[in-house]
C-alpha cells in the first residue's frame, strides 16, 4: 500500500478480516454490529425489497375481461352479489376476478365542488389507466364525462357492434361547437335494474364505453345481458 | 402590589377561560362522534339539537361493525402504509436535505427550486400520473401502491436541508480533518445533530399517512389491501343512513392514532415548534 493512497475495499477488508480472527465470536458479531450495523441494515432492506417486489410482481392479478364503474349505486354489485354471479353465468367466465364491478364511487357532476371529488378523479384515473371499461351513471355524470373526452364516440370503430345493435337507444351529447356526437346507451328500463333502489329517479341511467379501451367487445356482452329479456 | 396581583390572576383566568372554550370547541366532534356510536340509528338521526346524550346507551354499534369489518387487518395494513411511509420519507428526505444543505454541485439551485415547486402544487394533481405509473406496472392492491406517493416528500426535503443549513461549517471541517469522506461526515456527525427535525418529520408523515383518504381509495380498491381511511369510506354505501355504525368504525380506527400520540406526546409538541407546522 503507497503512503498517502486511501486502502483499498479489498485491503480494508482483509485488515478487517485479520482482526475479526483474533476475537472470540461474540466479541466478532459484537465488533461487526458496532461497525456495521448500518450497511447490514441497508442490505437486509435490500433484500428484502427486492423479494418483495418480485413476489408482488409474480403474483399480481390477471387483468381483468371486464371492469365495470357504477356510479352513485347504493345497490350491492360486488361478486357475492346475485347480479355479478348472474353476470358470470350469462358471460360464461369462469373465475369471479375476471370481472369486477366498482360501485364505490359517488359524485354528481350537477356540482361544480364535484370535480374535486375524491371518487371523481379515482373515476378518471381508472379511465385513463385502463382500468376501467364501462360506466354506468346517470344524465348528469354521463354528459360531464361526455364534455371531458373521457367515453368513447360510439361510431368509433371499437364500439361498432354497440351502435349498430342498440341505435334507437343511443344518447347523444353535443358539445358547445355544436357537433353531436352518440356517447351513451339508454339502459334505464334494464330488467336487471328492477329490484334495485339506486338509478330509479328521473335522471335515468346510461352506459357509457371508456375512451381508452382497446376493444368494446366484453361491454357489448354486458349491455346485452343487462337489456336482455327476462 | 396587591392590586398587581389581583391583575394577574384576572387575566390568568380569562386566558383559560378563553383556552377552555376554544379546547371545547376542538372536542366537540369527537365527543360527538362518540355519543353517536352508543346511540340507535332512530335516535341519532332525529333532529333535535337538545339531545346530546343517548337515552339508552348501546354498544350494539360497536359489535356489529367489529364483526363485519375486518379490523385487524384495516390496523395491519395501516401501520405498515405508516411504517413504510415514514422510513423511506425521512430517509430520502435526509439524504437530499443534506445535499441541498451542504454539497455544492452543479444545478443545485435548480433543482431545489423544482423541489420547492412541487410542494406549491395541489396534491390532486399528481393522483392520476401516479395512479398511471402504479397500475402500469401492475402494483395496485399492493402495500407499496399505497407508499408509494410518498417515498420522496418536498416537505420534508426543505424541512431537513433548513435543519443542515442550521448546523455550523466547522463541525463537518473537523470531521473532514479526522479524516471522514462525505458520507461517513453525514451519516456520524451531521445526521445525529438533525435528529429533532427528522422525529417532527416522521410523525407528520405518520399523521399524514393515516388521514389520507384520496390516494388509498383510488389505488386500492381490494378491500383486503385498504387502510382504515378507505375502509371507513366505503361504509357510506353500505350503511347509507346507519351514522351510530359509521361512528363506532370512526372511534374504533381512532384507536391507533391517540396510541400513537400518548407514546410519542413529547416529540409530536416538539416536532410542530421544531418546523413550525401544523397537523
Amino acid at each position: 500500500m503507497d503512503k498517502g493512497l486511501k486502502p483499498s475495499l479489498r485491503e480494508r477488508a482483509g485488515a478487517e478480516k485479520q482482526k475479526i480472527q483474533g476475537m472470540t465470536r461474540e466479541k466478532a458479531l459484537r465488533y461487526i454490529w458496532t461497525y456495521y450495523k448500518i450497511p447490514i441494515v441497508g442490505i437486509l432492506v435490500f433484500i428484502f425489497l427486492v423479494i418483495y417486489f418480485i413476489h408482488a410482481f409474480l403474483n399480481r392479478p390477471e387483468d381483468t375481461i371486464l371492469h365495470v364503474t357504477f356510479v352513485n349505486c347504493y345497490d350491492d354489485v360486488s361478486e357475492k352479489s346475485d347480479f355479478h354471479k348472474e353476470f358470470l353465468e350469462y358471460a360464461d367466465f369462469q373465475e369471479t376476478g375476471e370481472v369486477i364491478f366498482d360501485s364505490n364511487v359517488f359524485f354528481d357532476l350537477s356540482k361544480d365542488s364535484d370535480y374535486a371529488n375524491t371518487y371523481f378523479q379515482k373515476t378518471v384515473a381508472y379511465l385513463e389507466a385502463g382500468t376501467t371499461d364501462a360506466l354506468v351513471c346517470q344524465e348528469t355524470n354521463m354528459k360531464g364525462m361526455a364534455k371531458g373526452g373521457r367515453i368513447l364516440n360510439l361510431k368509433d370503430e371499437r364500439a361498432s357492434g354497440i351502435y349498430d345493435k342498440y341505435k334507437d337507444r343511443i344518447v347523444n351529447y353535443t358539445t358547445e361547437e355544436g357537433e353531436v356526437i352518440p356517447v351513451a346507451v339508454d339502459i334505464s328500463d334494464s330488467p336487471r335494474f328492477e329490484g334495485m333502489s339506486s338509478y330509479q329517479d328521473s335522471e335515468g341511467c346510461y352506459l357509457c364505453v371508456s375512451a381508452y379501451i382497446d376493444q368494446a367487445d366484453q361491454a357489448e356482452v354486458f349491455l346485452d345481458y343487462l337489456l336482455k329479456e327476462e | 402590589m396587591h392590586s398587581m396581583e389581583t391583575k394577574r390572576k384576572v387575566e390568568r383566568v380569562i386566558v383559560h377561560v378563553v383556552l377552555i372554550f376554544f379546547s371545547i370547541i376542538m372536542l366537540v366532534p369527537f365527543i360527538w362522534m362518540l355519543l353517536t356510536a352508543f346511540k340507535s340509528v332512530s335516535e341519532a338521526t332525529q333532529i333535535d339539537p337538545f339531545v346530546i346524550f343517548p337515552t339508552v346507551w348501546t354498544a350494539d354499534s360497536f359489535t356489529k361493525v367489529w364483526n363485519n369489518m375486518n379490523f385487524l387487518l384495516l390496523y395491519k395494513n395501516t401501520l405498515l402504509l405508516i411504517f413504510w411511509r415514514v422510513v423511506c420519507a425521512v430517509l430520502t428526505a435526509t439524504l437530499a436535505g443534506y445535499a441541498f444543505g451542504r454539497l455544492e454541485f452543479k444545478g443545485k439551485n435548480f433543482m431545489f427550486s423544482l423541489v420547492l415547486f412541487q410542494m406549491m402544487i395541489p396534491a390532486q394533481i399528481f393522483i392520476i400520473p401516479q395512479y398511471l405509473m402504479v397500475s402500469k406496472i401492475g402494483m395496485t392492491n399492493t402495500i407499496f401502491a399505497l407508499v408509494f406517493p410518498g417515498i420522496v416528500t418536498a416537505f420534508g426535503t426543505f424541512l431537513l436541508k433548513t435543519a443542515y443549513m442550521g448546523l455550523p461549517v466547522s463541525l463537518e471541517e473537523a470531521a473532514r480533518l479526522d479524516g471522514c469522506n462525505i458520507f461517513q461526515s453525514f451519516l456520524h456527525i451531521m445526521s445525529p445533530l438533525t435528529r429533532s427535525s427528522m422525529v417532527a418529520l416522521g410523525i407528520f408523515t405518520a399523521v399524514f399517512a393515516y388521514k389520507d383518504l384520496m390516494w388509498p381509495l383510488v389505488v386500492n380498491s381490494s378491500a383486503n389491501m385498504m387502510p382504515l381511511s378507505a375502509a371507513l369510506a366505503t361504509m357510506q354505501g353500505q350503511y347509507q343512513s346507519n351514522y351510530p355504525q359509521l361512528m363506532a368504525a370512526s372511534a374504533i380506527a381512532c384507536v391507533p392514532m391517540i396510541v400513537l400520540y400518548l407514546v410519542f406526546q413529547k416529540q409530536f409538541i416538539e416536532g410542530i415548534a421544531t418546523s413550525g407546522g401544523k397537523l
